[in-house]
């Protein structure tokens, strides 16, 4: 007799608090600018490494000259990948795209990708770059 | 009665649980709300702290992304401040390859980080003997100076294939040279050089870079 009674404002409290815990959880664990932070720090790490790799000036194999015609690409697509791989930290991955070829592993989906394009002889070259 | 007390008793234990619930939401729901907002603008701090500090004509920076070697190296608490004004007035902590470069207060904040080389210069003197008509290979640099002495018989200086200095009599003296600084250069020494003289004496500023990276945190 009295069990039921009292299970009735328990219950209601119950339903309460569960409530409010979801609320209160959704900000615990819900952190959906997680994704927007990794993502615009990898496009700074994409834009820094498209000017790098334009203008490197220190006699490393520049993005430019590396394009402007195929035999200099193929001559120096290794050089550009092994120069973009330097360049970013070893947590990183990289690929440049551009117009007479890509080096670097193709970018996964469905995950944060920093992208960045840069003017060159040949055309625009894409650098992506992402956590693996 | 039993019935009455003891609904009372489970009226007041769920007004409890509730009301500390809300409490306790209410707390966390606040942080959270102000982490966010300072977050954002410490984030915004350091993102425009950042841009400055590798920008094509901040105070640090030789070109774009480039910082000058011997300027960070001097790099300290006062500098930043008087060359920065973001840096005013706020924690700030600057780290270049994990290295901390300039640290004050002890900022929390999210941390910027940017790609950027360390380019140092060098002072190398090569020393060529000079006894044929000969081509050195010079690394990248954006000057060099040849110094040469007229007994030497080095009647011209040719740079990649065009003549930069010449003597009939045989050059003498130091010769400075703009070069080319994205590629190497070949310098080459010809004239009716003397087998047994001496030799040419080339001061050469080659850059050195080395990547690294930035990270600017910085407490509003």
């Amino acid at each position: 007799m009295s069990r039921g009674q009292l299970s009735l404002s328990a219950l209601e409290a119950g339903v309460g608090v569960l409530l409010l815990t979801a609320v209160a959880a959704g900000f615990f664990l819900v952190d959906d600018g997680a994704d927007d932070r990794a993502e615009s720090q990898l496009d700074t790490y994409a834009r820094d490494a498209g000017v790098l790799l334009t203008t490197a000036g220190d006699g490393g194999p520049q993005l430019d000259r590396a394009l402007r015609s195929e035999d200099a690409w193929a001559a120096n697509r290794t050089a550009i990948g092994a120069r973009a791989r330097a360049l970013l930290p070893a947590n990183v991955r990289v690929r440049v795209e551009t117009p007479r070829g890509a080096v670097g592993p193709p970018a996964p989906e469905g995950r944060p990708v920093g992208v960045a394009q840069v003017p060159t002889a040949a055309g625009r070259a894409t650098i992506r770059v992402w956590y693996p | 009665m039993t019935r009455g007390q003891a609904n009372l008793l489970g009226l007041a234990v769920a007004l409890l649980l509730l009301s500390g619930a809300i409490g306790v939401t209410l707390a966390v729901g606040t942080g959270a709300f102000a982490t966010a907002d300072s977050d954002a603008r410490d984030r915004a701090a350091a993102a425009g702290l950042a841009d400055r500090l590798v920008s094509a004509d901040g105070p640090l920076t030789v070109r774009e992304n480039v910082l000058d070697g011997a300027t960070v190296d001097d790099l300290n608490a006062t500098a930043l401040r008087a060359a920065f004004p973001a840096a005013r007035d706020r924690a700030v902590r600057v780290r270049l390859g994990g290295e901390t470069l300039v640290e004050t207060g002890d900022p929390a904040g999210p941390t910027v980080r940017r790609l950027v080389l360390v380019e140092r210069r060098a002072n190398r003197t090569l020393t060529v003997p000079a006894d044929q008509n000969d081509t050195v290979r010079l690394e990248p640099t954006g000057a060099a100076a040849v110094t040469v002495d007229r007994s030497a018989r080095v009647e011209s200086l040719v740079v990649n294939g065009r003549t930069v200095a010449h003597e009939d009599a045989g050059l003498n003296g130091t010769i400075h040279l703009d070069l080319r600084r994205d590629r190497p250069t070949d310098l080459a020494l010809n004239g009716s050089i003397r087998s047994s003289s001496g030799t040419v004496q080339i001061r050469t500023h080659p850059w050195e870079t080395e990547a690294a990276v930035l990270e600017v945190t910085v407490d509003v």
